[in-house]
């Protein structure tokens, strides 16, 4: 016998609950009980079914269940009887139609996922739009301007055209902005190389646009152009200015005339001085340079010869010292060229670096093509 | 006593020396003027080459020429080279990087113990470009005013025919240097037709 309810007489008792409640009595019996073999269900009028379960093993019970209340009183005596005298009624009840409890997977139906989906998106699609309509109205701008720090820093050459690319990035990752860009320069010499008018760049959120500025200088020598503009995002925002970007551009001139020195090291009688050539251009036929000191008093101006290999003999009287002297022709362009002096002093007067350095204020290069109207170069 | 002697001697010795050397060298001098500023230029190189032709206008410097003597302009512009006697005459040749010097080379005779040169002029110039007609006129009336000075001494006459040989050898300097034809039109015009 089985120790609880035959998952069949469950279905059985639902299935019969489903015209109306059916009426269920439970009796403790000894556990070896059972009818008797002739026993049929219609004999007790009312019964609809039973099952006799084990309880333990002193124990089983008997589960009847009734077409109502009223058959089970009616057949009561006839079925305790049947029962035997040691059977005690322990339950009795209607039984409740048994409601199972919705499956919430099963809720997960397709049309049910598309219609939730497409829920949400109209939902957001509505946010979104009313939030976009918004951020249109109400954006503040931020735009920063940004140059590749390298390129601007390569040497320029005068009197070519040099192109500057701006990027001009919208921070703001919601609303678009619009920014007119212009450069400022500073300093005679440089100008715009076409008169292409600032225009207005249209950039998306999170985005980043490029403008590219071409100029043009006249001469070497630092410029500083100074990028600047307006900007504006949200329509009913006014515009604003974009913090401004200061490049420093470097410009040479097609040859360098006047080389900048500085002392390289010094003892107290002697300083090692560089001269930085900055051509633009090749020197096909070479360079010819002077070199002065004025008040020299004692000290001459000698070529480092592992620099200078072509110089003319030293002069010095008491004014001025001087050095001339030629440098092969080269083929390098916007690349500095390094030569060495020697400053040496040929009386008894010591210096330091600092009195070095306050005597190389006193000392100019000036350089140019060798031609024999000016620079004949002696014959050795 | 004997050292005093010995002393004696090296000094007569040396004074002699000196004063032979002396003898047997010329002092050039002469002055740098820039037209411009009509100021006395610094630190322009002045050679002195060796010519074998002296009066002849055409003497110019080989290539392969050594300088006799250089030296450096003065902070006044002023210069003076030593130069032996054994060279009758020499060309002196001025030099500076961006300066056009006006005549570029002057035939000097020598004469002894001193001699001194008509001032030049220095025009400054951008390679590649034609030195200024105005500037070249501007130099021209230095060099007038200067050779006027050292001429003060002879007569009008001597003093005009001087100053026309002076101004044609002048010219003949620049033309060898490639000054351009109207800029040596202009001088011959300014300083050469009569008045």
């Amino acid at each position: 016998m089985p120790n609880s309810v035959d998952p069949a007489v469950k279905e059985l008792a639902e299935k019969a609950g489903q015209q109306g409640p059916l009426y269920i009595t439970e009796h403790s019996v000894p556990h070896d009980f059972d009818f008797p073999e002739n026993f049929r269900v219609d004999a007790v009028p009312g019964l609809l079914f039973y099952e006799v379960i084990v309880q333990n093993a002193q124990e089983g019970h008997v589960i009847a269940w009734w077409k109502s209340h009223e058959a089970f009183e009616a057949s009561r005596e006839p079925f305790a009887k049947l029962l035997g005298s040691t059977a005690v009624l322990c339950f009795q009840g209607f039984q409740v139609p048994h409601r199972p409890r919705r499956n919430p997977v099963g809720l997960l139906r397709p049309t049910a996922i598309v219609a939730a989906v497409g829920g949400v998106v109209a939902l957001l699609t509505g946010l979104s739009t009313l939030q976009d309509w918004a951020y249109s109205m109400l954006a503040i701008p931020d735009c920063t301007l940004w140059t590749d720090p390298e390129a601007a820093a390569k040497p320029k050459a005068s009197g070519e055209p040099f192109a500057i690319q701006i990027q001009i990035k919208n921070r703001h990752l919601r609303a678009s902005s619009t920014a007119i860009i212009t450069p400022v320069l500073s300093g005679n010499g440089l100008k715009l190389a076409d008169d292409t008018d600032s225009y207005a760049v249209r950039i998306g959120p999170g985005k980043a646009e490029v403008q590219e500025f071409r100029f043009i200088a006249s001469h070497g020598g630092h410029y500083e152009i100074s990028f600047e503009g307006k900007q504006r995002a949200g329509s009913v925002i006014p515009s604003s200015e974009i913090p401004s970007l200061k490049k420093t551009i470097d410009v040479w001139d097609s040859l360098d005339q006047s080389p900048q020195v500085s002392l390289v090291k010094s003892s107290d009688r002697s300083a090692s001085v560089s001269v930085e050539v900055h051509n633009a251009k090749p020197t096909p036929y070479g360079m010819a340079f002077e070199a002065t000191l004025a008040n020299p008093g004692e000290v001459d101006i000698r070529p480092d010869k592992r620099s200078i290999q072509h110089a003319e003999d030293p002069l010095r009287n008491v004014d001025f010292a001087l050095l001339r002297w030629v440098m092969p022709r080269s083929g390098d362009v916007l690349t500095a060229q390094t030569l060495r002096l020697v400053l040496q002093e040929g009386g008894v007067t010591t210096r330091s670096a600092d009195e070095w350095n306050q005597l190389l204020k006193r000392l100019s290069v000036h350089a140019d093509e060798p031609d024999e109207l000016s620079f004949s170069g002696d014959q050795k | 006593m004997k050292i005093l002697k010995l002393i004696g001697f090296i000094a007569a010795s040396m004074t002699v020396i000196c004063s032979t050397l002396a003898q047997d060298s010329v002092a050039v001098e002469g002055k740098v003027i820039e037209t411009a500023s009509k100021t006395p230029i610094g630190a322009f190189t002045v050679k002195a080459y060796p010519t074998e032709t002296p009066t002849t206008p055409s003497a110019s410097v080989s290539p392969a020429s050594k300088a006799l003597a250089q030296t450096l302009t003065r902070a006044d512009g002023t210069y003076s080279l030593t130069i032996s006697t054994a060279s009758k005459t020499v060309i002196l040749q001025f030099e500076k990087l961006a300066y056009f010097s006006v005549p570029p080379q002057q035939i000097v005779t020598l004469t002894s113990p001193k001699t001194t040169v008509p001032d030049v002029a220095a025009v400054k110039y951008s390679y590649g470009r034609t030195v200024s007609t105005h500037d070249v006129l501007d130099a021209f009336k230095i060099r007038e005013e200067s050779f006027n000075a050292m001429m003060i001494n002879l007569s009008p006459s001597e003093r005009e025919n001087a100053r026309k040989k002076s101004i044609e050898f002048d010219i003949f300097s620049l033309q060898k240097a490639g000054v351009d034809p109207g800029t040596i039109t202009a001088v011959k015009t300014k300083y050469l037709s009569p008045p």
